[in-house]
């Protein structure tokens, strides 16, 4: 149970961190804390700080809470023997590391900018699909021995 | 890893962190109205006005001046433009309260916002800046978007009367691209990084303002002179 727990713990700094972005993009907070350059402020008032009508943290708030969700789903008693939580997580995970692909490759070869955030939120849903896997991993060779 | 008393510490890690975390982005929304936080990259005052360039609407000899960073694709640009900037105009421009400099800041994802820059640059030759940025504004949805924006712009430059070879040499000649050029690298040394941003009188605006607030700015530092006093700034607004 312990990737589920480093990937709630991971899920939650994600849903912060978009949070954070989101706020920004609907002009709830101040300049972003992003250090010199700008890069950051560049990425989220470029036309890509859209995707389909919602703004790109939306979709960031989005998955990390439906990754947090699953995590802590798969915490729960009746869960923790079960396989589908993991699973879940790997694809959700998955889905996400697609996504900031895509976005890392608008930053690096559309916008021309690295938004540092941006950055910190591709290294958690990197690392939150690799303990996913590490888990589906373990939980296969668990059931091989039992 | 059985039953939740074992799941207590971590319940209190991962409700430490969510503290931690709420704490801080209820700190990044700043006091009340939306001010901007002490980590503001903008050194207060600038002496934004020397050497300047832009495009000026309003009297030489008003005692305000704001400086406008903006983009023509930015969507909050475009809000500003038709929603604050027509009072700006008719009720602080044009009786020589206020003085506003445009200056031109194309952000580098917007594909379509140098074209657009360029179309309003080449206005200015034929002294039709502020009808073309008008209309680049108003018609930012059209455009925005579209794989040729450049068609949009010649007609608006159509609709607006301008000399059409004129136009049309401007814009693929690019010889008006230098003073875009100069005014993103202007913004670019104050260390503009997002639009719109303004500068009242050097001094960095923290927020996109609306006309009461622009308003309220100019009567702290230019008070209206009693009913019957002389108005020596009143001036017609010029391009």
């Amino acid at each position: 149970m312990r990737h589920r727990m480093a990937v709630a713990v991971l899920a939650l700094v994600g849903l912060l961190l978009s949070t954070y972005l989101l706020l920004y993009k609907l002009g709830f907070t101040g300049p972003l804390v992003c250090g010199a350059g700008g890069s950051c402020e560049r990425v989220q008032t470029s036309q890509w700080g859209v995707f389909l009508g919602l703004p790109v943290a939306a979709y960031g708030v989005g998955g990390y809470l439906a990754i947090l969700g699953v995590a802590l789903l798969g915490l729960q008693e009746r869960w923790q023997d079960r396989a589908e939580p993991t699973r879940w997580l790997a694809w959700l995970s998955g889905a996400g590391l697609a996504f900031t692909v895509y976005l890392k490759y608008l930053e690096l070869f559309r916008i021309h900018a690295v938004c540092r955030w941006c950055v910190v939120s591709a290294v958690l849903i990197t690392a939150i699909f690799g303990v996913s896997l590490a888990g589906l991993k373990k939980g296969k060779s668990v059931m091989g021995h039992a | 890893m059985a039953g939740g008393r074992s799941l207590k510490p971590f319940y209190i890690t991962l409700g430490l962190v969510a503290a931690v975390g709420v704490v801080l982005i209820a700190r990044s929304m700043g006091q009340p109205g939306g001010s901007a936080s002490p980590s503001t990259p903008f050194p207060t005052p600038i002496a934004v006005a020397a050497g300047a360039r832009g495009v000026v609407l309003g009297s030489e000899s008003a005692p305000v001046e704001i400086a406008e960073y903006s983009d023509f694709q930015c969507p909050f640009c475009a809000r500003f433009a038709v929603l604050q900037m027509p009072d700006i105009r008719d009720r602080l421009v044009a009786n020589g309260r206020l003085r506003w400099r445009f200056m031109h800041f194309p952000l580098e994802g917007h594909a379509n916002t140098r074209p657009a820059h360029l179309a309003a640059a080449c206005a200015r030759e034929q002294g039709r800046f502020w009808e073309m940025h008008d209309a680049i504004y108003q018609g930012q949805g059209d455009w925005a978007e579209s794989r040729r924006p450049a068609g949009f712009f010649r007609d608006y430059a159509e609709r607006l009367g301008l000399n059409p070879d004129q136009f049309r040499s401007c814009v693929e000649t690019e010889r008006a691209m230098p003073e875009v050029e100069a005014d993103r690298l202007r913004g670019d040394s104050l260390g503009v990084n997002s639009t719109p941003t303004f500068f009242v009188n050097g001094r960095h605006l923290p927020e996109v303002p609306t006309y009461d607030q622009i308003k309220a700015i100019v009567d702290s530092i230019a008070p209206v002179a009693p009913a019957g006093a002389a108005t020596p700034n009143a001036g017609t607004p010029h391009r």
